[in-house]
């Protein structure tokens, strides 16, 4: 067994943790872990549902344990909820662990890291390395920042509940998705706004509308876990990003369907430039292409990769139709330095 | 679908009622004849709702990162058409009709991308059937108006066979039918000319964006008496 590496929740700029893997297959709705196994790529998921967590019994300065565990609840809840993905979870109650024990129980909860002062929270996960399957996943919540529990939430504290939706994505299995706009002032880089949970540094304190998910964590968590007919009923679009005749890898391809205004995404993850995104709505869609400029490459990508920023953001010149239950077919994407 | 259907079969029959009083004068013939003909279907084209590519700002208000507007370009489709006649002025219509467009949509506002045009091409295929009423009230010399109303099916393929959108459609219209020849004559010596306009109605299920929508509907062509 192997400790995964993590990923963490920032509160502006610095990300740390691997969020995919090199050289994936292209049968992937936007970013899921991933985790290589005798030479293969697995991706990484509870086998087993529903998934028992456990939550610190420690209180904190304005939020006691208790309140703690009620706002976890809810965001777990959002996770289940999403009818067209199969993964359930269970309060298994309160324990002494912390989170990061490798001790095979799944924990929740606070720890006061101060050094971390860009990190309001961080999922670590425990990997059985014969089948890649996950064995544990802790998320902790960085006491050193002030936190609310409050229904509508407080201004100047962070939001336990939406912080805890985009960890729940990470402790699911998915990674960062870049669907959202940042502006560099002053040499530190500002949230304008997201089109996911996933992405991955939070708007604000006070903010709760990541309580809430988007298309794209929709897709991503019926791509892992499918309820029975997802994918007869949803359909996949795929392709690949060239410039200058050869492959782009980091790329970020979104799929915006013209019907509903739904965004849905994924990075070009092989040299060769080829991506596909799962879990899309049948019909056309506008396909948009646009360097990974708005956050830092390492949310996404391990620094060793060379992700490939020099092209310029565009629309692919054809509407591309998203057959149900099949794929598009192999669509070319041309960008230009 | 079957509300649908019986909601259509409502808007027929009042049509029906409404126009049965004034039929004492219509055509001569007998309760079953049957035309034959073929038709120019123009779809004069369509605009959806625009809709924006929003995302989430601080506090939950909305930021738009690019807006696009799509349109059903217009098309001009062949069809083949029946008619049969179940009283002296009411006639049974079934039609098959098949065309070429596109699906375009543009883009605008993007601050990082120049604002485009991407389409798609479709085939459409429209299969539709209802009735259509003689107004012999207003009939002049060889015109005669008639109203009609139906129930349709319309299928849009992509060129690659993927289906982009059908479902159920209905319409009601009305047009003049000019016979060139003896209207009571057979064959070649039986020709008319139909020309017609309808508003096809494209409720929800069967639109991109989901939102009922009117396609004003031009068709014009020529029949036989067989």
């Amino acid at each position: 067994m192997i400790d995964a590496r993590p990923v963490h929740r920032t509160l502006a700029l610095v990300l740390a943790g691997l969020m995919i893997f090199g050289n994936a297959p292209c049968a992937f709705a936007y970013l899921k872990f991933g985790f290589e196994v005798n030479g293969q790529q697995v991706t990484l998921k509870w086998n087993r549902t529903p998934v028992r967590y456990f939550v610190n019994s420690q209180d904190i300065s304005g939020v006691t344990a208790a309140d703690f565990q009620s706002a976890v609840a809810q965001a777990f809840a959002t996770w289940q909820r999403v009818p067209t993905a199969s993964i359930t979870y269970q309060f298994g109650g309160f324990t002494s662990s912390t989170p990061g024990d490798d001790d095979g129980v799944s924990t929740l909860g606070f720890l006061n890291e101060p050094a971390l002062d860009r990190v309001l929270a961080s999922t670590s996960f425990l990997v059985d390395n014969a089948t890649g399957a996950l064995l544990e996943s802790d998320i902790f919540f960085n006491s050193a920042f002030t936190w609310s529990v409050a229904p509508n939430g407080e201004p100047a504290k962070w939001d336990v509940q939406t912080i805890a939706t985009h960890e729940i994505g990470h402790f699911s299995g998915l990674g960062h998705s870049a669907i959202g706009e940042t502006q560099l002032m002053n040499g530190t880089r500002r949230v304008l706004s997201t089109g996911a949970v996933m992405f991955p540094i939070a708007l604000g304190p006070g903010d709760i509308s990541g309580r809430a998910l988007d298309p794209d964590d929709i897709a991503g968590i019926s791509d892992i876990y499918p309820d029975d007919d997802f994918n007869a009923r949803t359909g996949s679009l795929s392709g690949q990003v060239t410039k200058n005749g050869r492959g782009v890898f980091g790329a970020h391809v979104v799929a915006f369907d013209i019907g509903n205004g739904d965004q849905i995404a994924n990075f070009t993850l092989t040299s060769d430039g080829r991506f596909s995104i799962a879990g899309l709505r049948p019909g056309p869609h506008v396909v948009r292409i646009e360097p990974l400029d708005d956050v830092d490459t390492d949310s996404f990508f391990d620094p060793s990769e060379p992700v490939d920023l020099n092209f310029h953001a565009t629309f692919f010149d054809r509407l591309v139709v998203v057959p149900r239950g099949g794929d598009s077919g192999t669509v070319q994407l041309s960008v230009s330095p | 679908m079957s509300r649908f259907v019986s909601r259509s079969s409502r808007v027929l029959l009042v049509l029906l009622v409404w126009l049965r009083p004034g039929v004492a004068s219509a055509q001569q013939s007998s309760g079953h004849r049957i035309d034959l003909g073929g038709d120019v279907l123009w779809l004069t084209g369509l605009r959806f709702n625009d809709v924006n590519a929003n995302e989430t700002a601080f506090g939950g208000a909305t930021r738009v990162v690019f807006r696009t507007s799509t349109k059903l370009e217009q098309a001009v489709c062949p069809e083949a058409k029946v008619l049969v006649g179940l009283t002296s002025t009411i006639e049974a219509e079934g039609a098959v009709a098949f065309g070429r467009t596109h699906l375009a949509t543009s883009i605008t506002t993007d601050p990082e991308a120049a604002s485009a045009t991407v389409s798609t091409p479709l085939t459409l295929y429209v299969l539709q059937g209802g009735v259509a009423a003689h107004l012999a009230r207003w009939q002049r010399g060889r015109a005669a108006p008639f109203a009609s109303g139906g129930i349709g099916y319309l299928r849009q393929l992509h060129d690659g066979h993927a289906l982009v959108q059908n479902g159920p459609s209905w319409y009601v219209g009305g047009g003049l039918r000019y016979a060139l020849k003896d209207d009571t004559a057979r064959g070649l010596n039986s020709a008319a000319l139909r020309l017609e306009l309808r508003a096809t109605i494209l409720p929800g299920g069967s639109t991109v964006d989901g939102a009922t929508h009117v396609l004003p509907t031009v068709i014009a062509g020529v029949f036989f008496h067989l």
